[in-house]
């Protein structure tokens, strides 16, 4: 009884000594929206960029993009302010507190998805990891960057594991088939992942975006699968080398003696509509009993995969289930993604680390 | 209630072993010596103080079950003061539910060749926090008697950490790595363990009232005011200092 008494007099202690909130101190561009009817998709926030996806017909010399952001932050330029998107635009955004600051680019891109990529462009992000991007030629000579293909790398930062670009799942390496080439391998993720109950990350590679804050809440919404595309594939071809870790292992980080880790390439297309902007690791697989998500027109994918230590030419034809729709085609109404991950499980957090997938020199054969 | 009969029935026994007929008891009156033993039970909290703007709302508070066993010596120096000191064993513990905004975090990763990276970010949401620190404490304490029932104490205390847990988890909100402008990652549950970092050393001020309820049987109640921060000096994980700041109630047997 008097442990009651005492314990909710010490409550109220307590309660009665909270602070007055303080001011937000985030800067975040929530959402963003451009009045257009040329945009192909809603656009990719990330937490320094904005992307828009949009069609070549559009005017890019004349936009004004409008914003949300974090409560009580400001913006500069503000949203509703008319500016040239032929080259890409920063903005600034200011937390309530006037303690932080950060810099979005706002990129409005109107070049289609390439069909070939050689993966001899890279950067390196916050000195840590390594993110691709292909240089496209536009007419005039000149080329324009796309930020076309993504990796888990963003979420791997968290685990504090990788203070190095080698360290880190996926990364570029010097040594590819033809120039550089991209190296995918299953890393351990330390007692942080371990604690998850997500010992292992495998390496993943694709097209699409990589939405980190899903990586320890919900880890199959953070791979967004898939960008906007205008042709009809027919087939994917490249090469890759693959080879096994030696130690299989479940998420509890138990071996698993006689499991073998294999990789895992494969190509999907698929509608988008009202409800389907993308699809995630949720929904791009097939699911158990054979169905698979009702917008996926076909998909190719690598089988059997086997180990090679030398670089392997593959070419995996498209399965159709349904009938492209041309008019659909014209507008953008598809979206095309290839994932490639070093481990076939590593969404269940299954597999071996070390196990090292080299893809390079990808080409999307089109109707 | 029945841990207090049993010490009471120990304090019985120790009486009649230790003092024989009394006779340890008459020499120890003679030389204004008094011997008590209490027990109790500690209700109060490991926090921060003042609470800082990072913590928003306390969702829950358990004190647990904290027990305090003291035996004490009192020595009259005065018609009404004495001094008085004595060993006491006891547990300090409770368990907290916060809702917390960009509460700083840290969290050590150990990696497979064995260095260590640090994950620093804030976070933003709900904290359950468990405390449970066995100490030895020896206060030393001076006693003021103003009438013949009551007796007010105060006095500096040590404690010695015997062993302790201090963990939790963090869950339902998100981080954001290194400051409120990083990477935004969201977080159902992630465990934390303090435990390692707790300082074994702890001072503070004891605050006390004491009233005879029988000519055996005391009823009081203690403060213990921790003025050192449990944690050791170069512990950066939060953004503050916590302080152990634990009442105690309970009863004593005076021989």
């Amino acid at each position: 009884m008097y442990k009651g008494i005492g314990s909710s007099v010490f409550c109220l202690l307590l309660c009665s000594c909270i602070r007055p909130e303080a001011p937000n101190a985030e800067a975040d561009i929530i959402a963003c929206t451009l009045q257009s009817e040329y945009i192909k998709n809603d656009p990719l926030i990330t937490n320094n960029k904005v992307t828009f996806m949009a069609l070549s017909r559009i005017d890019r010399t004349r936009l004004a993009p409008q914003f949300e952001i974090s409560p009580g932050a400001t913006i500069d330029p503000p949203g509703g302010t008319v500016r040239d998107f032929s080259r890409p635009q920063t903005y600034r955004v200011r937390s309530e507190d006037g303690k932080w600051e950060k810099t979005y680019t706002l990129t409005v891109d109107t070049s289609d998805l390439s069909v070939r990529y050689h993966f001899e462009q890279y950067e390196t992000i916050d000195q840590k990891y390594h993110a691709f991007y292909e240089l496209i030629p536009v007419p005039g000579g000149a080329s324009a960057r796309q930020d076309v293909w993504a990796s888990a790398n963003p979420g791997f930062t968290l685990t504090g594991m990788g203070s190095t670009p080698e360290q880190f799942p996926t990364v570029s390496i010097p040594d590819g088939q033809s120039g550089r080439g991209v190296l995918l391998q299953t890393r351990s993720t330390g007692i942080f992942g371990s604690l998850l109950a997500k010992p292992i990350a495998a390496g993943n590679f694709f097209i699409g975006s990589f939405d980190a804050s899903k990586v320890m809440s919900n880890h199959l919404e953070a791979t967004r699968f898939g960008l906007p595309f205008g042709k009809k594939p027919l087939a994917i071809r490249g090469f890759y080398t693959y080879k096994a870790g030696p130690v299989f292992t479940n998420s509890r980080s138990e071996e698993i003696p006689g499991r073998k880790d294999e990789g895992l390439i494969y190509a999907v297309f698929y509608e988008t509509d009202e409800t389907v902007n993308y699809l995630n690791g949720t929904n791009i697989g097939v699911k158990p009993g054979n169905i698979q998500h009702p917008n996926i027109l076909g998909r190719a994918e690598l089988a059997p995969f086997e180990e090679t230590e030398e670089w392997r030419y593959f070419e995996i034809p498209f399965v159709y289930d349904r009938a492209v729709d041309p008019e659909k085609l014209k507008a953008y109404k598809y979206n095309f993604t290839i994932v490639c991950s070093s481990g076939k499980w590593g969404d269940l957090f299954e597999g071996a680390a070390g196990s090292r997938l080299c893809i390079d020199e990808v080409e999307v054969v089109c109707e | 209630m029945g841990v207090f009969l049993l010490l009471l029935l120990s304090a019985g026994m120790l009486n009649a072993q230790e003092f024989g007929e009394d006779k340890g008891l008459i020499w120890s009156e003679q030389k204004g010596l008094e011997y008590r033993l209490k027990a109790g039970l500690n209700v109060g909290g490991t926090a921060p103080l003042p609470l800082p703007a990072e913590i928003r709302k306390i969702e829950g508070y358990n004190p647990l079950l904290s027990i305090s066993i003291e035996g004490n010596v009192v020595k009259q120096i005065a018609p009404k003061w004495a001094i008085l000191t004595g060993v006491r064993l006891e547990n300090k513990g409770m368990s907290t539910r916060a809702r917390v905004k960009n509460y700083r975090i840290e969290i050590d990763n150990r990696n497979d060749d064995g260095t260590t990276s640090r994950i620093t970010g804030v976070f933003t949401g709900h904290v359950k926090t468990k405390v449970r620190n066995s100490y030895i404490s020896i206060p030393l304490l001076v006693a003021c008697k103003p009438a013949p029932r009551w007796e007010i104490k105060m006095g500096p205390y040590l404690s010695f950490l015997t062993g302790g847990t201090f963990n939790g988890n963090a869950f339902d909100g998100y981080i954001r790595e290194n400051d409120p402008t990083g990477e935004k990652i969201e977080v159902t549950s992630a465990v934390y363990d303090f435990s390692a970092e707790l300082r074994k050393v702890n001072w503070g001020i004891g605050l006390g009232g004491e009233w005879r309820a029988y000519r055996h049987l005391n009823i009081y109640t203690d403060l213990a005011w921790g003025l050192n921060p449990v944690f050791k000096k170069n512990f950066d994980s939060m953004a503050f200092h916590l302080y152990p700041i634990y009442a105690n109630i309970g009863f004593g047997y005076v021989f």
